[in-house]
């Protein structure tokens, strides 16, 4: 194997054009890919850093951790002009110097003054003679990052006398005793905030893995001809899939590392961008060198194992490709693995709602990662159901077809419909994800007990549209990857077709038909599976079911069209390497 | 500057019968290389040429200029007096669909239909509904030695059962001309030999004049003509009197040739 591996500079070097062409091309998808995970890991691990600077505005009473308190603590909201300010009222009970300092402040106030976050600064300084000054006092200093959320809150920390702060349960909104701030809590809106983060990387994550796994294929079923000359030259199975790995690694190695590197290069633009309240810190949405790494290693990990297990073929026979003798079939039992994979997200939704379900603690068990990673798998259980569905729309494309082209689609459909279906599966999977978010985003908005807050009905719109866009270029990608890689794996029936005279409008005509209706078929379905899962889902999250809105059907209709849309694009994008493939067969046909 | 290639006739008795492709002065260059130098040749109905040499002779260009693959740089091919060479890629496309036949030396038919599928897929092509071009296909099938082998998939099938698919479909559309590429290349020798002999004696009975490019001796000797070739000339033209093929056609009853509508309709 080592010694094979010693030609991979050689057969780069010697590469053909087009093989060198599907290299850069598998480095591309990668490199959108890794992008957009990137981008949405890093909004998950910015809530997760905005928590700990958030959570100690709430501390736990010292009487509750068996400490003797050392200051009283209030939190209230007062409101200037519609802006929403947080007020946090401190006052020492004894000696200022051991009453606990809030994270970002230098010290503790003393009564009388106040250290205000720079957003609430300025707003001081542009009303300076209005009622929001005398409100605070004298200012002590601003807030630094480590008591702020984000840069756009408005924050005051203001020093009070321990008279001021009354703690008896006699007077309303009574102080609370404290010994120190913690900042290891948890902050319940940025839980939600991180939850649906998290479920926004699951939704992007399978598409993106689905473009490097696509991009991955081209560049394989580029070199399956080089490959098999290997073969036939001696090199071993192994050999020929360690060098196919090695090969889209280059390929897909440049193009992780240039799309994590554009994901950090975005992310100041991207901090911009208001969410929970207001904009970022741009350091909250820069992935740890950690992350990165292991971002460019799962993209290379994943494009090198779909380079290798798509050449399984050739390297089980150097002759190349066998002759086929019987379809692929995909039976019912795969169904049950969707069911499974349903069955698995409601019990998860159902014991997240359920209040006695409770840990060693008493209190009730966070079933957010259950669900989640059950939506997880429902997603990949498309992987299994597709193409049972593909080969039904094949085998009913095969009883309906008058016409070549329909019945060549559907020959081809259901000689594979595991490889057909692969090239639909992005864009199917959008559907699902299109179909979740529009069971989602209504019930954000109407949530009224969820979560009546203008803020987060926005947020919610926001990032499911951020959420769609995202999922949509990394499904278009793939399928017109996909679709691409497919003309490549065909160029034989293609010259074979061209040879017995189909000319190319035909071709593309099947090939159109090979494309949209097992898509059309799929992604009717995977519509319908997102929003059983969105609903199952937001009851999970804590949604009545009297809340749950349903989308208006006309926009599910018209998801299923992009979708389709979408399909018959890609198709149509891969002409030019139709027409070079039927012209190539009619020049080296008698060679 | 080349001159004229003369097509020398080793034997006299040359039989009567009607042109059906017709092409005169045939040029071909590749950059430097000349493939094709001044080729003339004429095809008749129901008539089989051989056309051998050996590798780089100019064979292969010789088929593609003639099925109106390639166009060539200098001379003319004429199909039942219309002149093809210079046809669009659409109109060729749909020549070669309606009036030619092919049949390649391996991997041909497409592995996803069954072999009554690949055979009526030409027929569909030209606008034939399913059902009837399926019926037609499927009349092909016996005098082939075919029966029962309609839904089998070319996976399925011996080397010798995916060639005789492969002429029934070159035929079924009832061609002027079928084009022969190594057609026995992949097969064992007496397979082939069968194989030749079916698919001379089909084109002669559908009255389609037939092309083999052939290393094969036995193939050449099968035909009625054989065309020589060295450097992109025709060095010389020889008629057998008696092609090896007529004699023993095991796997196909003439009779049954005779009574298929898809003979004689030769257009």
């Amino acid at each position: 194997m080592i010694a094979s591996l010693r030609l991979l500079p050689l057969l780069i070097r010697r590469a053909p054009r087009q093989a060198a062409g599907a290299i850069n091309l598998c480095g591309a998808g990668v490199a959108i890919a890794t992008l957009v995970a990137g981008t949405v890991l890093s909004a998950w691990a910015g809530f997760g850093l905005r928590e700990p600077r958030i959570v100690w505005r709430d501390p736990t009473p010292a009487a509750s951790i068996g400490v003797a308190p050392t200051a009283l603590q209030r939190r209230n909201t007062v409101w200037f002009q519609g802006q929403r300010i947080e007020v946090i009222e401190l006052a020492p009970i004894g000696s200022l110097a051991d009453a606990p300092v809030a994270p970002g402040l230098r010290s503790a106030p003393t009564p009388g003054t106040t250290w205000v976050s720079p957003a609430l600064h300025r707003l001081l300084h542009d009303h300076p003679n209005g009622h929001l000054g005398a409100r605070f006092g004298n200012l002590a200093g601003e807030i630094g990052r480590a008591g702020l959320a984000h840069p756009d809150e408005l924050v005051a920390v203001v020093g009070r006398s321990a008279e001021q702060l009354p703690s008896s349960a006699a007077v309303p909104d009574p102080a609370v005793e404290i010994a120190s701030f913690d900042t290891r809590g948890t902050d319940r809106t940025l839980v939600i905030y991180r939850n649906l983060s998290l479920v926004a990387a699951v939704l992007v994550t399978v598409p993106a893995i689905l473009l490097v796994g696509s991009a991955a294929r081209l560049t394989a079923a580029r070199r399956e001809q080089r490959m098999a000359a290997l073969r036939l030259a001696g090199a071993t199975p192994r050999s020929v899939r360690a060098l196919a790995a090695a090969e889209t690694t280059i390929g897909a190695g440049i193009g992780a590392v240039a799309g994590v590197a554009a994901s950090a290069a975005i992310s100041p633009l991207l901090a911009s961008v208001e969410m929970g309240g207001g904009r970022w810190f741009p350091s909250d949405l820069r992935l740890s060198i950690s992350a990165c790494a292991a971002i460019v290693a799962a993209a290379i990990v994943t494009c090198a194992a779909t380079a290798a297990v798509s050449l399984r073929r050739v390297a089980s026979r150097p002759l190349g490709v066998a002759r086929s003798t019987e379809p692929q079939r995909s039976r019912w039992p795969r169904l049950l693995g969707t069911g499974a994979a349903m069955v698995l997200l409601a019990a998860a939704t159902v014991l997240s709602a359920s209040t006695t379900f409770t840990g060693a603690d008493g209190q009730p068990v966070d079933m957010t990662v259950p669900m989640v990673a059950a939506l997880g798998t429902v997603i990949a259980s498309l992987a299994l159901v597709g193409p049972f569905f593909t080969s039904l729309v094949g085998r009913a494309m095969v009883r309906s077809a008058r016409r070549a082209p329909m019945l060549i689609a559907g020959r081809r459909v259901l000689e594979d419909p595991r490889a057909t279906y692969r090239t639909v599966s992005a864009v199917v999977l959008a559907g699902m994800v299109a179909g979740f978010l529009s069971g989602v985003v209504p019930t954000a908005q109407h949530g009224g007990e969820m979560h009546a807050n203008d803020v987060f009905a926005s947020d919610i719109l926001r990032g499911s549209l951020a959420v769609m866009v995202a999922c949509l270029v990394l499904a278009f990608g793939a399928s017109a990857i996909a679709s691409a890689a497919s003309v490549v794996d065909q160029r034989r029936v293609i010259g074979r077709l061209t040879l017995c005279g189909t000319d190319v409008a035909t071709l593309q005509r099947a090939r159109r038909f090979e494309a949209v209706l097992p898509l059309a078929a799929a992604t009717i379905g995977s519509i319908g599976l997102g929003l059983g899962s969105s609903v199952l889902l937001m009851r999970g999250f804590g949604a009545p079911a009297e809340r749950i809105s349903t989308p208006d059907i006309w926009q599910l209709v018209a998801i299923a069209a992009a979708a389709i849309a979408m399909g018959y694009i890609s198709a149509t994008l891969s002409r030019p390497l139709l027409v070079a493939a039927a012209r190539q067969a009619t020049t080296s046909s008698a060679n | 500057m080349s001159t004229p290639t003369e097509l020398r006739t080793v034997t006299a008795a040359e039989p009567h019968t009607t042109p059906v492709l017709v092409a005169r002065g045939m040029t071909k260059r590749y950059r430097d290389v000349v493939a094709l130098a001044d080729v003339s040749i004429t095809l008749d109905r129901g008539t089989s040429t051989a056309v051998v040499g050996p590798s780089g002779s100019g064979k292969s260009t010789l088929l593609h200029c003639l099925a109106g693959f390639t166009r060539p740089d200098d001379g003319e091919v004429n199909l039942d007096g219309m002149r093809i060479s210079h046809l669009g890629p659409r109109t060729a496309t749909k020549l070669r669909r309606e009036r030619f036949g092919f049949v390649f030396q391996s991997d041909q038919l497409l592995a996803e239909l069954p072999a009554v599928e690949n055979v009526a897929l030409p027929l569909m092509l030209s606008g034939m509904s399913r059902r009837a071009a399926t019926a037609r296909a499927d009349e092909w099938f016996a005098p082939l030695s075919l029966d029962g082998l309609q839904l089998r998939r070319p996976g399925q099938l011996s080397g010798g059962q995916v060639q005789r698919v492969s002429i029934a479909r070159a035929l079924a559309v009832s061609p002027s001309v079928v084009f022969a590429d190594e057609p026995t290349a992949a097969l064992d020798r007496s397979t082939g030999r069968a194989t030749i002999e079916v698919l001379t004696s089909s084109c002669r009975a559908a009255g389609a004049a037939l092309l083999v490019v052939t290393h094969d001796p036995e193939v050449a000797a099968a035909c009625e003509r054989t065309v020589r070739m060295r450097d992109g000339r025709v060095l010389e033209v020889t008629h057998t009197a008696r092609p090896s093929a007529i004699h023993s056609v095991p796997s196909i009853d003439a009779s049954y040739v005779a009574e298929s509508p898809s003979v004689g309709g030769n257009r």
